[in-house]
């Protein structure tokens, strides 16, 4: 992989050397690109080798260099449980989601169910605005390859990687599970009123208020191992309600996070040290861009986008996604099954 | 090591122990975190998710490395 923060004319210019490459940036200036292999996504922050940045003029374009070829597809909400049809033997997918839509919000409930989705990795983002446009602006996905811009669709590239060559994809995750009650949801979705607090029923919205917890914290589920956030975006009391950046699932069990007295250090600790991280396919929420302050400050060596909410196989949120490329094999079962559908 | 048949008893063992091994991939922990889920909610979905969870297994050789918990 190959990460670079370039101008609209040079990110052109590289277009039309026939790379296979990710974009975000503004609108404006994803508008202006030429077609190409390339996917994109609004966002017009980045982490960059210079730290945080905040820029609607340039680009951030990770240059897939260990891939052989590459196709794309867009799939509105109807059409994406065919997200892993057309993927290749050996390969990864990689999928830009726009915020707040239809299909952002059908990939996050139903797409951890579909078949095949966990055999290959699946990494992506979700796309956004400046947050000062949030409201005026709509978040949008490029296929560069057919040139279409979407507001209501997700653009996937699937990606071929050589024999001899896996993608392998994990996260790193700030927050733990902190000491506090259980807490469980009687359905699934972006928002919630109802839940149980160490199985007494409760209102949420009042819990949040009447504990003082700090909306900063995410709600901190195991998946088997796996700690995975599902972060506040507003408590609306008068209504009793609280809205997330990921849907809560029934029958899963959260806690809030443990305290974290510095954020922007935890971050340091948590991204920190990590080889050839500048070398990675990565992506970062913007919730810790903004709580950890990272605008001018540059984190372990992570750049890449940073995101409305991130995708390693499933919709997260908090969290830092990074894909690399090691030696090894294709499993060939997998492979043959990535085939089959 | 190959994954044992859809009729093995551990993967149903695995979808409904208090205490489920914990997995290095990603992949394979988001798989058996989600099939627990619907078996929680559902205990009538055990047979389909316990199908599910085998043939994710067979279908992977990375998830196979780690079936050490048998």
């Amino acid at each position: 992989m190959k990460n670079l923060c370039l101008s609209p004319a040079e990110a052109a210019s590289l277009i039309r050397t026939g790379v296979i490459a990710v974009f975000a940036g503004s609108e404006d200036a994803l508008r202006s690109l030429p077609a190409g292999t390339w996917i994109g996504g609004t966002s017009p922050y980045f982490m960059t080798e210079a730290g945080g940045v905040v820029d609607t003029a340039r680009l951030f374009c990770t240059v897939l260099t260990g891939a052989v070829e590459a196709r794309t597809v867009a799939l509105t909400a109807a059409t994406l449980p065919q997200i892993v049809a057309g993927r290749f033997a050996n390969g990864f997918s990689y999928v830009l989601i726009p915020a707040f839509t239809e299909v952002h919000r059908t990939y996050a409930l139903d797409g951890p169910g579909y078949p095949g989705l966990c055999n290959q990795p699946v990494m992506g983002w979700v796309t956004g605005v400046l947050l000062s446009e949030l409201g005026s602006r709509t978040p949008k996905v490029f296929d560069g390859m057919t040139g279409a811009m979407h507001d209501n669709a997700a653009v996937v590239m699937h990606v071929r990687l050589p024999a001899g060559t896996v993608a392998q994809l994990d996260f790193i995750n700030l927050f733990a599970p902190g000491t506090g009650p259980k807490i469980a949801f009687p359905a699934d979705g972006f928002s919630a009123a109802a839940c149980t607090v160490d199985g007494v029923p409760a209102n949420f919205a009042q819990y949040v208020t009447d504990n003082a917890i700090d909306t900063k914290l995410p709600l901190v589920a195991d998946y088997a191992g796996a700690s995975v956030n599902v972060s506040i975006q507003a408590v609306d009391q008068a209504a009793g309600t609280v809205a997330f950046y990921a849907p809560v699932l029934a029958g899963e069990t959260y806690r809030f996070a443990r305290a974290i007295e510095d954020y922007a250090d935890a971050y340091a600790a948590g991204a920190g040290d990590t080889d050839n991280a500048g070398a990675m396919l990565a992506c970062n929420c913007i919730l810790n861009f903004l709580y950890a302050e990272l605008e001018g400050k540059t984190t372990g060596g992570f750049v890449g986008p940073v995101t409305f909410g991130e995708i390693a196989y499933v919709l997260l949120n908090q969290t830092l996604v990074r894909l690399q490329l090691l030696a090894g094999d294709a499993t060939p079962l997998a492979a043959e099954l990535a085939e089959a559908v | 090591m190959a994954a044992p048949g859809k009729q093995d008893l551990c993967w149903q063992r695995l979808l409904t122990t208090e205490s489920p091994p914990e997995f290095k991939a990603l992949a394979t922990k988001l798989m058996v975190a989600r099939l627990r889920r619907e078996v929680k909610q559902k205990p009538s979905a055990l047979p389909t998710a316990t199908e599910e969870l085998s043939a994710f297994f067979s279908a992977n050789a990375f998830a196979q490395q780690e079936l050490t918990f048998l």
